[in-house]
């Protein structure tokens, strides 16, 4: 989405509908926040009911959910990480022709490792806490923690689901000191040209 | 500096335009083959954009770009006879000297005995020699810029691109720079096209002066011509008479 709103916007004088496209993906990262998950689940739920039973569709259901919730914390850490790192190094690329794979291998990944790392821990942390969508298509052969957690609540299990919280607050905190201290290191290295 | 009988064309540009929202440009000359030759002109005058239509970074709305008179207009930037040094990002800060120089040979990398051999002769040349394993942020900027020589030495391009290549550097190494360029110049015969903003490095080093004044190309002339020259205000201006 990123480098869709890129090429969109990349032409010296982009037009009314290159402006209207980077401007729709930018804006439709966000739309997600304004619908919480549980809401989210309950359309795809009510879509799919005519199609039979809906917890065979829980494992790919969940995981997207899950997605579009960490689409605008993805969006946000990786889109001005990847917009500094292209304009560094774009025009040096494309002068020694290195692209796709090549570029990749060698320039992309060193450049964005850290911050998508980070992106990847936020979403990890954010989908590991989620509730919504599981609540939904959650089953006895699919249990998340949130769901654990849950169910022990219901059964005034207090003792057990204080450690699932403990347990699952913990993973998270780990997951964002993980992401956020890759985005420090970042923050404290040199730019592309070697300068600090 | 070029040789009097070698006078045929390295790069024509032949009735280019490049529109902007607020800006209409157009370029038209001709630079000879071997020939040093600075674009000057104050900020916004277009140099930047003449040298992206050169480089390829940019495909102008009209015209023909020439390069050894073939139009490369739609040729992308790599496969364009072409070595670009810019003002800076010239250099992956995660890859060591050597590395940065090898993507000049193999964008892929691979890179044999016969090809590091390549390196280190070209590190020698630019007086690096035994820098091959440093990172870039460990290097002062003119050894930096030198490294973007090197590499482009590599490549082995008639002609070279320098984008205000010693604009971070203090006066006693812009010096120590043209000097090494003119040496390699001399070495190489390559075709060079420098944008400055310093009349010194065209007393240095250029043998003519394209100078451009909104989006204009307003002279093309020898350098002491252009260095003589009272007549236009803007030139005055840019020369500091």
């Amino acid at each position: 989405m990123i480098r869709a709103r890129q090429m969109a916007l990349s032409p010296r004088r982009p037009g009314t509908a290159a402006r209207g496209l980077a401007a729709s993906v930018s804006v439709s990262t966000s739309l997600v926040l304004l619908v919480p998950p549980v809401v989210l689940g309950s359309g795809w739920f009510l879509l799919l009911r005519p199609f039979g039973d809906v917890s065979r569709f829980a494992p790919f259901l969940v995981i997207i959910i899950n997605v579009l919730m960490a689409l605008p914390f993805v969006y946000r850490v990786l889109q001005p990480a990847m917009e500094t790192h292209w304009g560094r190094t774009a025009r040096l690329s494309a002068s020694l022709g290195l692209g796709g794979w090549n570029r990749w291998r060698a320039i992309d990944w060193p450049g964005l490792r850290k911050p998508i790392l980070m992106a990847m821990s936020f979403a990890a942390a954010l989908s590991l806490g989620d509730l919504g969508a599981v609540a939904l298509f959650g089953s006895q052969d699919m249990v998340t923690l949130p769901w654990l957690l849950y169910s022990r609540m219901g059964s005034y299990r207090s003792t057990d689901a204080a450690g699932l919280a403990l347990f699952l607050g913990l993973v998270c905190l780990l997951l964002t000191i993980f992401g956020t201290a890759a985005q420090t290191r970042e923050r404290g290295d040199e730019d592309i040209d070697g300068r600090r | 500096m070029a040789d009097a009988e070698n006078t045929g064309s390295a790069i024509g540009l032949r009735d280019v335009h490049v529109c902007y929202p607020n800006a209409h440009l157009q370029f038209d000359c001709t630079i000879r083959r071997g020939e040093i030759a600075a674009i000057v002109g104050v900020s916004g005058s277009g140099k930047s954009t003449l040298f992206n239509v050169i480089a390829g970074f940019e495909t102008p709305d009209a015209g023909r770009v020439e390069i050894f008179d073939e139009n490369v207009k739609e040729t992308g930037p790599s496969e364009r006879p072409v070595s670009v040094i810019f003002q800076d990002h010239n250099l992956f800060s995660h890859l060591d000297v050597a590395t940065n120089i090898g993507l000049g040979i193999s964008p892929a990398l691979r890179l044999g005995v016969k090809e590091r051999g390549k390196i280190a002769g070209a590190l020698m040349r630019v007086g690096l020699e035994g820098f091959g394993k440093r990172l870039p942020p460990t290097l002062s900027g003119g050894e930096r810029q030198r490294v973007a020589l090197a590499r482009a030495l590599v490549r082995r391009k008639p002609i070279l691109l320098l984008d205000e290549p010693f604009a971070a550097l203090d006066p006693g190494l812009r010096a120590g720079m043209s000097q090494l360029l003119l040496d390699l110049h001399d070495q190489e015969q390559n075709t060079i096209l420098i944008i400055t903003h310093h009349p010194d490095d065209l007393r240095r080093l250029a043998d003519s002066v394209v100078f451009l004044d909104g989006g204009r190309i307003v002279a093309h002339q020898p350098t002491t011509e252009f260095l003589a020259r009272r007549d236009d205000p803007a030139i005055n201006a840019f020369l500091g008479n």
